[in-house]
């Protein structure tokens, strides 16, 4: 194993590992190496949240674990983000997500924002209560691969239909996949008003967008 | 099930936790909250008229009385003057910091800064309100260190002025009525004081706080408690917690291990050894992974057991055979035809009749459900819990 491929490797177990003591140390140790950042992001912490997600879907680690392996990132792309030059990593899709009109809750939403950062995507946050013609306005501006909304209640997720429908007025709706997540999301919701897919949770919402991706 | 003369709510309560012979099956019932109490009255509820009391949940629900206080997120709490008051004392100013017509920025009982709409809290809380958390009183160890001092056990307010008549009532009741402490468990302590995200990343980052906030809670508790365990025979004890969602736990076994098995088997064991003999936690999402630990350290009780997570009374029935379980039935089918209002009823039948388990709906029920819907639910299930005859 070469010197280089051995320090991504370390940067990749710190993130599974979680230690976020030494994470900073590795980066700067890569750097000097002479390692792109944009490879230290790529094939050393995003290689790490990778496997940070399957262990998350075979139930060995928890929503604890998963919020803390993105915070460990988060400390390495303090020593990173100065030595990323623009548009240098290549994203691997763009996601315009948001939680929609008339629910606050921003939990969850946040996590899967997080998570599809650290997979490479780049992420427009809309932030809460984000009504249709916002989502509209969005992916006009943006042009995003992938739409996401999230709602905490059975009474705030019908407005994800208004969302689907105002996109298709606007002529948008074919341009874009859509995803949905929260408590009370499920498939047959999904199914019923018009949107791709479900999550879950926000591992498998981020594991479908990357197979969108891949598919494109 | 064999029938017997009619028990006393306390006798009832006990048969069926433990398994016996109850004469029928108490339901394990929400107060309506005010969303679908809206609705209803606009249906054939007599207005202003609380579903409770039309519906006679003192009758066929777990009629108990909570004898401890504490605030709730988003809520301006007084102190109590009949209830032990586990709050901070004094309370974090109520304040609204900012609103306009569609949202508020406002600090709460508990010093949480939180944005939520003005139609959820403006005419009284909504019942089913979002918000987006926006501060936490505790960051380091000296946030931590100010709050404990809100936390004083021997505050001469953690006993109200009233609390001699309220031991008098109490200890006249004979069996009419349940007596509880509902009161925040350890998880959810920690998380009213850092919020829910730094709460996880502290179990790996502030190892030392969190600690010391678990040490907080137990001698908090325990001394708190210890008067009122004493003065009057407390049927169960709820732990409310939340700690899991639709995937799983918040935290993985091993870090609930690590952290929280000691101070469960602490609390629990104060608990029993002053005659409490039903320790139930409550946690909407799946917490079954949790569970084979939280029997290990004292708990023998779960509350709501929601469906839409997974969590199958009859299922955690066959593994856990003598855990007791309130709930389980879910809201989202109460919304649907009756067929689906049936066959949700046939599907925990069988639990109800093998015992441990107060029937009722995995959480609030919410305003997508219709009075009629909810009518017809509540008649049917207690044709099964054989309340046939009562009025």
């Amino acid at each position: 194993m070469s010197n280089r491929e051995e320090i991504l490797n370390k940067i990749r177990d710190a993130i599974v590992n979680l230690d976020i003591d030494n994470i900073q140390r590795l980066c700067e140790e890569a750097l000097k190496a002479g390692i792109p950042a944009y490879e230290i992001v790529m094939n050393g912490m995003s290689k790490g949240m990778e496997i940070v997600g399957e262990k998350y879907e075979r139930n060995e680690y928890f929503l604890a674990e998963l919020i803390m392996a993105g915070e460990v990132m988060k400390e390495g792309m303090k020593v990173l983000e100065p030595h990323l030059k623009g548009g240098e990593v290549k994203k691997i899709g763009k996601v315009v997500i948001g939680t929609v009109r008339g629910d606050l809750h921003d939990i969850g939403k946040n996590i899967v924002a997080t998570l599809l950062s650290a997979a490479g995507f780049e992420v427009i946050d809309l932030g809460v209560d984000v009504p249709p013609e916002k989502f509209v306005e969005a992916v006009k501006e943006y042009r995003p691969d992938i739409v996401g909304m999230s709602a905490l209640l059975t009474t705030t997720m019908i407005e994800m239909e208004n969302v689907i429908k105002a996109l298709k007025e606007a002529g948008l709706r074919d341009k874009v996949k859509i995803i949905i997540g929260g408590a009370p999301v499920t498939k047959e919701f999904a199914e019923k008003i018009g949107a791709d897919a479900a999550a879950r949770d926000a591992v498998e919402g981020v594991n479908i967008c990357k197979s969108w991706m891949e598919q494109k | 099930m064999d029938l017997k003369r009619d028990l006393s709510v306390r006798e009832r309560f006990f048969e069926v936790a433990f398994f016996g012979n109850p004469d029928k099956i108490p339901l394990s019932l929400w107060e309506i909250r005010p969303a679908t109490l809206k609705r209803w009255w606009k249906e054939g509820l007599p207005y202003g008229v609380s579903a409770s009391e039309y519906f006679r949940f003192d009758i066929y629900g777990l009629k108990s009385i909570n004898i401890v206080s504490y605030p709730s997120e988003g809520f301006r709490w007084e102190l109590s003057d009949t209830l032990v008051n586990l709050g901070p004392i004094p309370p974090f100013e109520y304040k609204i910091l900012r609103e306009d017509e569609r949202y508020r920025i406002w600090i709460d009982s508990l010093g949480i800064t939180q944005m939520g709409f003005q139609d959820d809290w403006r005419d009284g809380w909504s019942g089913f309100a979002t918000r987006t958390f926006l501060e936490f009183p505790v960051k380091t160890k000296e946030d931590f260190e100010k709050i404990k001092k809100r936390y004083d056990p021997y505050s001469v307010e953690r006993y109200p002025p009233k609390w001699g008549d309220m031991i008098k009532k109490l200890n006249e009741r004979d069996g009419a009525y349940l007596v509880s402490v509902s009161t925040r468990g350890p998880f959810w302590w920690i998380r009213d004081m850092m919020g829910l995200e730094a709460t996880l990343i502290s179990l790996f980052k502030d190892r030392e706080l969190i600690h010391e906030i678990l040490e907080l809670y137990i001698d908090f508790h325990s001394k708190v408690l210890r008067r009122a365990l004493e003065e009057v025979e407390v049927d169960y004890i709820i732990l409310n917690e939340d700690m899991a969602y639709k995937h799983g736990p918040m935290i993985s076994p091993s870090l609930f291990k690590e952290y929280f098995s000691q101070v469960y088997h602490e609390i629990t064991s104060f608990f029993r050894n002053n005659g409490v003999k039903v320790i139930l936690v409550d946690s909407d999402g799946n917490i079954e992974p949790l569970l084979p630990e939280l029997l290990k350290v004292g708990v023998n009780g779960m509350t709501p057991c929601e469906v839409a997570a997974g969590m199958d009374v009859m299922t955690l029935r066959q593994k856990y055979p003598n855990l007791i379980m309130m709930g389980g039935i879910d809201k989202r089918k109460l919304s649907s035809s009756k067929e689906d209002i049936n066959g949700e009823i046939n599907r925990v039948t069988p639990a109800i009749k093998m015992g441990g388990y107060f029937p009722g709906v995995d959480h609030a029920v919410p305003p997508d459900v219709s009075f009629e819907n909810f009518r017809y639910f509540i008649d049917s299930l207690k044709k099964i819990c054989g309340w046939m005859n009562q009025a």
